[in-house]
């Protein structure tokens, strides 16, 4: 292959420019701090923000409207382009995971021939996007008034290199390789949904998974909390009688 | 009166030994569970059980189901069916309109085979209808007009004057004195502002 | 059915999954539809470990793996478990290393789900499908030892093969995910990547020489390239390898991919239900048993195409053998046992 003499060309030797974006080490012990807010966009049936460390979920419910078929719960979940440095990962099957934490969480018989729409986009993303956004639907949800079983928590959970699990990982965890993400109806102690990547030998999955609910039995109260303020805010006391 | 509890989906209320379950709660193992966001409100029935349920006073969400009479506006006909949209479930307006269908078949109770929808409905007109179907994936909700009190309550002439029902079948402009065909319902009482 | 009847099965029969309506069963997945009695009985047979067709809950279907069925493949594998049929064809191209990994191939998955297979599937219907096998295929290859990828590197940050694999859907009778995988590692165990030689001139610009000797080749390792086992939770147990109706009575399944030494590389809760946590952990602790039941199968059996004519490389399996599936060397390389419906394959391409 002769060489294009009209271009300018560049060098042999190209890096990605990711590899010159700092890294920040620093590994947190203790557990990211969280903000937890219901009912705060005014449009929406239901909508909840909920932030924690630097990842920033916000979440919008619509609906019930008409749609033909069973009830159906519409889910998408989408990352802001500027949320991450990086590639993203494909916002459909993220999408279908949120659908799929969130179904056995709410009572869809209640709304036959209806369909809710749920709208989750990540602002910022520092580690646990998905399991934030499970966390941040359910309470839009309940925001909203949809029937439901039970909130739905998320959470996530990463292997270090050394083996050592780490719940509510940074992104630059999650990217060091076995991942789990986990949701769990606290009070009814199921599990809605579960994705685990990475190699997990012996039972290092299963005590992962218990490290994961733990962390979920964790944010619940910081939920019902928010959301019973958000209730208080939204809806007048009713009159005894 | 102590201020009402606040709660959220997936609390433990109370066993249902000492409650009955009513709106927006569930029972599990024994249980009643709350389901919505809201309001506990325990009602006590003279002598019977309490029914706990949890109130959310605005908006609860309101879908047509069978039987409840809806408010809805002709969008379309054509000669089998007219296609509406629902607006109001009872008296409450809906936030967000569904689509429904009122089948040739399902406009009169008599005559059936003599009813044409055009000389039924016309786009425009506000129908007050009762659910009988919430029909099939590919369906809307079917409608029915055949009761004296279903049909056309509001309807505009050709002139865009609010007509006048003459008889059960006939409305009159009142600026051109053309009588136009219509299903026309007979209004409760209680819904007439005098 | 309606939301209510399926509500009341689970509910009667089930105490760990009561919350139950709707949709029978996983997203957009071939289903069958199936009356109350049907799945009372199919759920009371399970609870006693007597299944409709007589297995008992943790056996697998006859597995049927059929090798080098399409000539203009790399490699390719056709895996047939009861009337779960599917086909899967590797082809090796050159590519450009991915930034991220400048001394390594990539893999790239395409799941099609044609209209044979179901005629839910006609037009975009299976998509959705399609897309979500996709993804599992790439998650449970997400991973370093599954498959040496550095080894389909050819010059780093310049060339590299780039492994499409196709998975074409022909039937399904439930079980779509296993029978895939195990297609999969068929095809890639089956794949010869030509060897590449780098010629390269005084100028500096670089040539390649692909050997055309069929033999002399590249085979992938493929002893760590996991298979997924699918539980789906139906009353209080468990099964494995479910059938269309089994499926139809589960409402969650959790999807699990295990290398032959009892590695974990993915697990997915699929399906609207929930599950109880220790339900779960008794799933991850079945894949063990489960792959003592394939490695305590028949040894080698890829052994029995050894001395086969044309035309025998297809194998009946009764259990398979996990590590011991793709030891063989021999193939037949110019066997298409398959031609019949690849003929007819692309008689419909041609008549759309």
């Amino acid at each position: 292959m002769a060489p294009d003499s009209r271009r300018v060309r560049g060098p042999e030797e190209s890096q990605s420019p990711l590899l010159y974006v700092p890294c920040s080490e620093a590994v947190a012990e203790v557990p990211r701090a969280v903000f937890a807010r219901a009912g705060l966009l005014s449009q929406a049936s239901g909508s909840a923000y909920l932030e924690m460390g630097g990842t920033k979920v916000l979440c919008a419910v619509w609906g019930p409207r008409g749609a033909p078929g069973r009830c159906r719960l519409q889910c998408e979940l989408r990352w802001a382009p500027f949320s991450r440095r990086g590639p993203r990962s494909s916002p459909r099957q993220a999408g279908l995971l949120l659908q799929e934490s969130l179904e056995a969480a709410v009572r869809l018989e209640r709304y036959p021939r209806a369909e809710l729409a749920v709208w989750a986009l990540v602002l910022e993303e520092r580690g646990c996007g998905l399991p934030l956004a499970v966390s941040a639907a359910s309470l839009a949800l309940a925001d909203a008034g949809i029937e439901m079983y039970d909130l739905a928590v998320g959470g996530g959970l990463s292997r270090g290199p050394g083996g050592q699990l780490q719940p509510d990982p940074l992104d630059t965890e999650e990217e060091s390789g076995a991942t789990v993400y986990l949701s769990l109806l606290p009070a009814l102690n199921q599990v809605s949904g579960l994705v685990c990547s990475g190699e997990w030998e012996g039972d290092s999955a299963v005590e992962a998974i218990k490290l994961c609910m733990e962390g979920c039995q964790r944010l619940y109260p910081v939920l019902q909390q928010s959301l019973v303020k958000a209730t208080k805010r939204k809806i007048p006391e009713p009159q005894s009688g | 009166m102590a201020p009402a509890k606040c709660c959220v989906p997936g609390e433990r209320l109370c066993s249902l030994e000492d409650c009955a379950p009513g709106h927006g709660t569930y029972c599990k193992h024994g249980y009643i569970f709350a389901s919505l966001s809201g309001y506990v409100v325990k009602k006590n029935d003279n002598g019977m059980m309490p029914v706990l349920s949890i109130v959310r006073d605005t908006d609860s969400h309101l879908l047509p189901v069978i039987g409840v009479t809806v408010t809805c506006k002709v969008m379309s006909i054509n000669a089998r069916f007219a296609k509406v949209q629902i607006m109001y479930i009872g008296s409450t307006a809906l936030k967000t309109t569904f689509r429904g269908t009122i089948r040739k078949e399902d406009i009169r109770a008599t005559e059936k085979d003599k009813v044409e929808v055009y000389k039924s409905f016309r786009p425009g007109d506000i129908v007050v209808a009762k659910v009988i179907s919430l029909g099939d994936a590919q369906s809307n909700y079917l409608l029915t007009t055949a009761e004296n009190e279903l049909g056309v309550v509001v309807a505009h002439s050709e002139a865009g004057a609010s007509m006048v029902p003459i008889s059960w079948c006939e409305m009159q402009c009142p600026k051109t004195h053309i009588k136009e065909q219509r299903k026309v319902a007979r209004v409760r009482a209680e819904y007439l502002q005098t | 059915m309606t939301a209510m009847e399926t509500g009341m099965v689970s509910n009667r029969y089930s105490v760990s999954r009561p919350f139950t309506s709707g949709r029978e069963s996983c997203s957009g997945m071939a289903s069958v539809q199936l009356s109350e009695a049907e799945k009372v009985y199919i759920l009371h047979g399970i609870q006693d470990d007597l299944r409709v067709d007589g297995r008992g809950c943790e056996d697998y279907r006859c597995i049927e793996v059929e090798t080098d069925v399409v000539s203009n493949t790399t490699g390719s594998a056709r895996v047939k478990i009861g009337h779960t049929d599917v086909l899967v064809g590797v082809k090796a191209e050159m590519g450009i290393p991915k930034l991220g990994s400048p001394g390594e191939g990539y893999v790239e998955f395409f799941v099609d789900c044609s209209a044979n297979a179901t005629p839910e599937f006609e037009g975009r219907g299976g998509e959705e499908l399609g897309t979500e096998i996709a993804n599992v295929l790439y998650k449970i290859f997400d991973n370093k030892s599954s498959l040496n990828l550095k080894s389909l590197c050819i010059q780093p940050r310049e060339h590299c093969w780039v492994l499409y694999i196709d998975v074409l859907l022909l039937e399904c009778g439930g079980n779509l995910f296993d029978t895939i995988s195990i297609a999969v590692k068929a095809a890639l165990f089956n794949a010869r990547i030509p060897k590449v030689r780098v010629l390269e001139d005084e100028e500096g610009a670089k040539d390649f020489e692909l050997s055309d000797d069929p033999y002399d080749c590249m085979r992938l390792n493929v002893t760590n390239v996991p298979c997924i086992v699918t539980l789906s939770r139906i009353g209080h147990r468990h099964v494995v390898d479910a059938t269309l109706q089994e499926e139809a009575c589960s409402l969650a399944s959790v999807l699990v991919s295990v290398t032959s030494k009892g590695v974990l590389t993915c697990m997915r809760k699929l399906g609207r239900g929930s599950l109880d946590p220790e339900s779960i952990f008794e799933m991850i602790e079945c894949r063990h048993k489960i792959l003592r039941q394939f490695l305590g199968a028949i040894p080698a059996f890829w052994v029995q195409g050894k001395g086969a004519t044309r035309g025998e490389t297809s194998t009946q399996v009764p259990n398979f053998t996990h590590s011991s599936l793709f030891k063989d060397k021999y193939m037949h390389l110019h066997t298409q046992p398959y031609s019949a419906v690849c003929m007819s394959l692309s008689r419909e391409s041609t008549a759309i």
